[in-house]
């Protein structure tokens, strides 16, 4: 072979490309990005954004990662230019940089076999959170997601029943004298769940425009049928 | 590898080897077309690389407009461009003035007036003789802006000083610039004929 050095330097300048596009001009870019405030809309006043999360939404994380949710939930809500998300409920806006500051690793996914959960703490409450991972079926009947069943369990009633325990549909409650509580995993999972929320408006994804306030309240008075 | 190995796959008993060959002027020409329709699509769509545009925003500009606008910000810092270009050279930037001859646009009541009649009159028509701000004469002709600057930009230069060194006086709009302008004045204003302006 007599082509070594050239080859050699062709594989080389092919790395060193990709490596300058996919890491060094992103870190250029986006390297110094920092907590920032939000724009607020009228007269409230701006938040940090985005706040650290608790231990145990980050504990949640890592189980959220071990049962592999990402392989069929993304957490990215793409822009009104490029597809239906922010009309379909899924975020207030699409998806910036920003909003995955503080988490590690950024679990994106990449597949939508079930909604996006970007903004999924916007929308769930703890017991229907439970419901969803001990039986999907129990509230989207066709769900094609597997029961995580496993991160629950069935404890023969006390002297009292537990606060903790899982509000199931009757047909679906366990035998009289027992209770169905969630895991620790669960626990820690639902609070991460429930800290999913990209809702503060930023400068790079800046609140829709508002209605003028005067527009509003004219029509609304000529709105009014006359008797 | 000898001559006589059995195992010798090349009859000739040379080691392959690379060719050169020119490559083809077209596919040049379709890689740089190629490059150059690149360069127009980042162009168009990369934001200019802008860690703060994000689709559907194609520039910096884009964004900053989408943000919740303050009009009167915007206002002040046209003015502040116009001060910075014109007014600064005798009034100074720190709003004082100069001792008797330019007076301090800082803590003058004609300038903090509840009506910008009087200083809009003095920005578009300009200012002779002796005029008596906080306390004290000052005397130095100005000159008329009239035909330099716009109503809008008059009004935000206004705002602008209105609103800097402590001064505390409201937001001017264009129209009342637009009806000083209405007046027209022969040559520059006086004190005295200011002084019959109300602006209360």
């Amino acid at each position: 072979m007599n082509g070594g050095p050239l080859l050699f330097v062709g594989l080389l300048a092919t790395m060193a490309f990709s490596w300058t596009g996919f890491i060094l001009a992103p870190q250029i870019q986006l390297g110094s990005m920092g907590q920032t405030n939000t724009v607020p809309i009228g007269d409230a006043s701006p938040l940090t954004y985005p706040l650290a999360q608790s231990g145990e939404a980050h504990a949640g994380a890592e189980i959220y990662r071990a049962n592999g949710c990402a392989a069929c939930h993304t957490e990215m809500v793409c822009a009104t230019n490029l597809g239906t998300d922010v009309f379909r409920g899924w975020g207030l806006r699409r998806s910036v940089a920003e909003d995955y500051l503080l988490q590690q690793p950024v679990m994106l996914g990449s597949q939508r076999i079930g909604p996006d959960l970007a903004n999924f703490g916007r929308r769930a409450d703890t017991n229907g959170i439970y419901l969803r991972l001990y039986d999907p079926r129990l509230i989207t009947p066709k769900s094609v997601m597997p029961a995580y069943r496993f991160l629950f369990e069935t404890h023969k009633i006390g002297l009292f029943p537990s606060r903790d325990a899982i509000v199931l549909p009757d047909q679906d409650a366990p035998t009289a004298g027992y209770e169905i509580i969630p895991k620790p995993q669960a626990r820690a999972l639902a609070a991460y769940l429930l800290n999913l929320r990209q809702d503060g408006y930023l400068f790079e994804a800046p609140p829709p425009p508002q209605p003028k306030t005067n527009a509003v309240s004219t029509n609304a008075v000529a709105a009014k049928p006359a008797k | 590898m000898n001559a006589d190995d059995p195992k010798k796959i090349d009859p000739s008993g040379s080691e392959p080897v690379a060719e050169s060959w020119s490559v083809p002027i077209w596919l040049i020409l379709i890689f740089g077309l190629l490059f150059y329709w690149g360069q127009l699509f980042l162009a168009e769509n990369a934001g200019g690389f802008s860690k703060d545009v994000y689709g559907p925003f194609h520039s910096d500009d884009d964004v900053a407009n989408a943000n919740p606008q303050d009009p009167e910000a915007k206002m002040r810092a046209e003015g502040k461009r116009v001060f910075d270009n014109t007014c600064v050279l005798c009034h100074q930037a720190t709003g004082l003035g100069k001792e008797g001859t330019a007076p301090p646009l800082a803590g003058s009541e004609w300038v903090q007036a509840a009506k910008g009649d009087r200083i809009a009159r003095i920005v578009l028509n300009g200012l002779t003789g002796t005029i008596n701000v906080k306390g004290q004469d000052y005397n130095l002709t100005m000159l008329a802006w009239r035909d330099n600057y716009n109503d809008d930009q008059i009004a935000a230069v206004l705002t602008y000083i209105r609103s800097q060194w402590g001064n505390k006086g409201g937001p001017i709009t264009p129209d009342v610039v637009k009806s000083a302008r209405a007046e027209s004045h022969p040559g520059p204003e006086t004190s005295d004929e200011l002084l019959k302006i109300p602006v209360q």
